[in-house]
């Protein structure tokens, strides 16, 4: 053919930009293997361009051979079409019955094989002759006389088949959607079935000898193809403003987030990675460029806190839960800066990877405010215990300057006396008997002041030693964790429920617990060890200890500490002790001090075991 | 004339009694109470002496126990025991005038000098009181119009000046000051403001 030919230049046209359009489908499905309608696609568009290609075939036969030979390779890309179509309605629309699909497959299926055992194909028996003839000004080909198969009623049964499953899908799209669905039930359902029926309708007409013309899918086709070019640049559309408004909730959020000075950040345990906003970036002292990989991230963290960090957001990714940790941020030469972290897991997921989304927020100020008010409160409950101190100290004062003040003058009295000439001997000895009296007196007043300073002794009920432990622990807890303390606590097994009374005892630890963080403060953050431990005691008694790794109790001190009023600090009363072995030996038990191995001391609380036979 | 008595009283009864031994060795007159209203109950204007009194006491303690001396016309000097330093009670008592203070578990030498020098102020203090007296009653023999004279007399006028404050003539104010001087035996100007001031005339003028 010396000039270029239409009908080629067309077909060839059309099925090119089928392919293309598939292609991009084909793309979209590659971003995202969740839209498999836009597979479904690629596969009907491969199936038309073969079925174009197939039927310029057939129009340029020139015997009833190759003509019958174009009709019967023209079943596998029908196959390929009806199965794309079948699968993108079915995932594009939604609503195909899954029973009616298997069957226009399966219908399309046995047709295919018979296809290729029949000779010349499914459609004829017999092909006799074929002719020429003028479609859009050029000659092609047509077939002239041939004998329909006998199972060609099989075809138009499938074919049939096919509209009936497009059919149903879009009338149950329309009758369940709103408004959306409905316009996709009207254009895709829509074109597709009346590409379907049409080209269907007209290949059942040249098969059947009716009618004496090429057998033509390919135009009917461009009824869908053109509601699938709609229907993309829609979606191009609404990408376009789903990006604009994703874009301006981004931006409301940022802005949120930054008015309550929260940063964002994500974490992919996979990849070890990390998505954050600059305000997250500010608070790891992080520059732009940085962000990405965790290590970077975790560099910034206090030494003493990443394993903590990381374990935590294990934890959170293990068990899809929620977690959050505070954590110090090293401020270059300046006080680290205290940072809580609050994030959320999503679970792995076939298809997700695994990852924390959450929130940061520098805590510096407010824990800061925190501690002093811990601090102010200390202070508040010492200058109080001082106050009543003083209080007794006044009223003691009082009291026992009129015995003292009555026995000087009585002495005096008796002194001067005891000059004169005559000494008034019955004077004398009531002088005497007063000051015994008054002596008697002053120790009266001291006694009761003793056990006005005494606790009265609770009410002793079994005290579990684990659950005293855990009773420290809880209240020294967070004072510990503010001064970088690392509190331990050890039980051996099966010990005793020691007899007591419970608030007593735990102040007793408690009180000894301090003490011990006291002792620590000046060792550098990470060697700040206090240890609690419960353990079994002679005599089956209980001895809880308390040791740390301190400076230890200077030689020569060891009974002194225990005195009333001799402290160490600058701002203790040196009661402590004091009342802790009070305590003790209210319980019958004792409490002794020395200094242990590492340097530092060790206070040992031993309380007898519960005595079995009981008065 | 009423001997000088060191009144004792303390709510405590064995520093009472041990008190007054140490202050009836010392010599001095002791009378013992146990409360302020026992006190109060015995003595009266013309009681002579001290009180020593403790600060702190179960119903009228030793300030209010100043304050009912003062209304009662008790005018003995107080000193005041106290257990401990107290200071803004002792800064009120010795605004109210307390003469001294003593710590009860003082040595008895602290508490002997402070009763002496508050029977030596008791002394002057009524021989100043007494003295005041006999010069009000005498100033209240002289007539309105010579009191009159005698103020401006005793601010320093002259005759002259009088005279003309007054509205009378010379004559008569030399006549009215003849009359006073007649009445109180006093000559000079220098002494008429000397006994005025004793008595507590004209002082704020």
């Amino acid at each position: 053919m010396g000039k270029l030919s239409l009908v080629t230049v067309l077909w060839s046209t059309v099925a090119a930009a089928t392919l293309l359009l598939g292609f991009l489908h084909l793309l979209r499905w590659m971003a995202d293997r969740r839209a498999r309608a836009d597979l479904a696609f690629m596969v009907t568009a491969l199936g038309f361009a073969g079925v174009a290609f197939t039927e310029l075939w057939a129009m340029h036969a020139t015997t009833p051979e190759e003509w019958g030979l174009a009709v019967r390779w023209c079943h596998p890309p029908i196959f390929l079409l009806t199965v794309g179509i079948v699968a993108f309605v079915h995932f594009h629309l939604g609503t195909g019955r899954a029973w009616l699909a298997w069957t226009t497959v399966g219908a399309r299926g046995v047709i295919l094989v018979w296809n290729f055992v029949a000779w010349p194909n499914f459609n004829f028996e017999r092909i006799d002759s074929i002719a020429s003839l003028s479609f859009l000004g050029e000659p092609v080909t047509v077939v002239a006389a041939a004998v329909t198969s006998r199972w060609q009623f099989l075809g138009t049964i499938a074919s049939l088949l096919l509209a009936i499953y497009v059919l149903d899908a879009s009338v149950r799209l329309w009758r369940t959607g709103g408004r959306e669905q409905r316009d996709r039930a009207a254009l895709i359902g829509g074109s597709m079935l009346l590409f379907v029926l049409v080209a269907s309708a007209y290949a059942q007409l040249v098969i059947f000898g009716l009618m004496r013309v090429p057998i033509l899918i390919t135009p009917p086709f461009l009824l869908p193809l053109g509601a699938m070019c709609f229907e993309m640049s829609r979606d191009l559309l609404r990408v376009g403003r789903l990006t604009r408004e994703l874009r301006d909730n981004q931006r409301r959020l940022e802005m949120a987030a930054g008015a309550a000075e929260l940063g964002l950040w994500e974490w992919d345990g996979r990849a070890n990675r990390v998505w954050a906003t600059h305000q997250a970036r500010a608070i790891f002292n992080l520059a732009e460029e940085d962000q990405g990989d965790f290590r970077h991230w975790l560099e910034r963290v206090h030494p003493d806190d990443r394993a903590r960090l990381v374990q935590e957001m294990r934890r959170a990714l293990d068990s899809g839960d929620e977690c959050a940790v505070e954590f110090r941020i090293l401020a270059g030469g300046a006080a680290p800066r205290i940072v809580l972290a609050r994030g959320r897991a999503e679970p792995a997921g076939p298809e997700q990877p695994a990852q924390v989304r959450g929130v940061l927020r520098d805590i510096t100020a407010q824990r800061s405010a925190q501690d002093e008010t811990q601090e102010l409160r200390r202070e508040l409950a010492h200058s109080g215990r001082v106050w009543l101190l003083s209080q007794l100290t006044s009223s003691l004062a009082h009291e026992i300057s009129q015995p003292l003040g009555a026995i000087l003058r009585n002495a005096e009295a008796a002194g001067m006396m005891l000059e004169t000439a005559q000494p008034d001997h019955e004077e004398l000895k009531a002088i005497v008997a007063d000051i015994l009296r008054d002596d008697r007196r002053a120790r009266e007043v001291i006694d009761r002041l003793r056990s006005m300073l005494k606790r009265r002794a609770g009410e002793h009920t079994p005290v579990p030693v684990d659950g005293l432990l855990q009773d420290v622990l809880a209240l020294v807890g967070a004072d510990a964790a503010s001064r970088g303390v690392w509190i331990e606590h050890v039980a051996s097994p099966h010990l005793p429920p020691v007899p007591g009374d419970r608030v007593a005892l735990t102040q007793v630890l408690l009180n000894l617990a301090l003490n011990a963080m006291d002792a620590v403060a000046d060792r550098p953050a990470d060697q700040r060890r206090v240890l609690l431990k419960a353990e079994t005691g002679r005599e089956g008694g209980v001895d809880l200890c308390v040791s740390d790794n301190g400076q230890g109790i200077p030689a020569g001190l060891e009974r002194r500490i225990f005195e009333p009023f001799y402290t160490t600090k600058s701002s203790g009363m040196g009661l402590g002790l004091a009342i802790s072995r009070g305590i003790a030996e209210s319980h019958g038990g004792t409490l002794t001090c020395e200094n242990n191995g590492q340097g530092g001391a060790v206070f040992r609380l031993f309380l007898p075991a519960p005595r079995e036979t009981s008065p | 004339m009423i001997t000088p008595t060191v009144h004792v009283v303390d709510d405590d009864e064995s520093y009472v009694r041990a008190s007054a031994r140490v202050l009836s060795s010392a010599g001095f007159v002791v009378r013992a109470f146990t409360s302020g209203k026992e006190f109060l109950a015995a003595a009266g204007p013309d009681s002579r002496g001290c009180v020593v009194a403790d600060l702190e006491m179960p119903g009228l303690d030793g300030l209010a126990l100043q304050a009912e001396m003062v209304r009662a016309g008790v005018l003995m000097p107080v000193v005041f025991l106290s257990g401990h330093g107290d200071i803004p009670r002792t800064v009120r008592a010795m605004q109210e005038g307390a003469v001294d203070f003593v710590e009860k578990t003082a040595p008895k030498h602290k508490l002997l000098d402070a009763v002496r020098r508050a029977l030596a102020r008791d002394v002057s203090e009524s021989d100043r009181r007494l003295k005041a007296a006999a010069v009000r009653e005498r100033l209240a023999s002289l007539t309105p119009r010579e009191h009159e004279v005698l103020g401006e007399v005793v601010r320093g006028l002259l005759n002259k000046q009088v005279a003309a404050k007054l509205g009378i003539s010379e004559r008569t104010v030399k006549m009215h000051r003849t009359s006073i001087t007649r009445k109180l035996g006093v000559h000079s100007t220098a002494r008429l403001a000397v006994l005025t001031r004793e008595a507590g005339l004209f002082e704020a003028g």
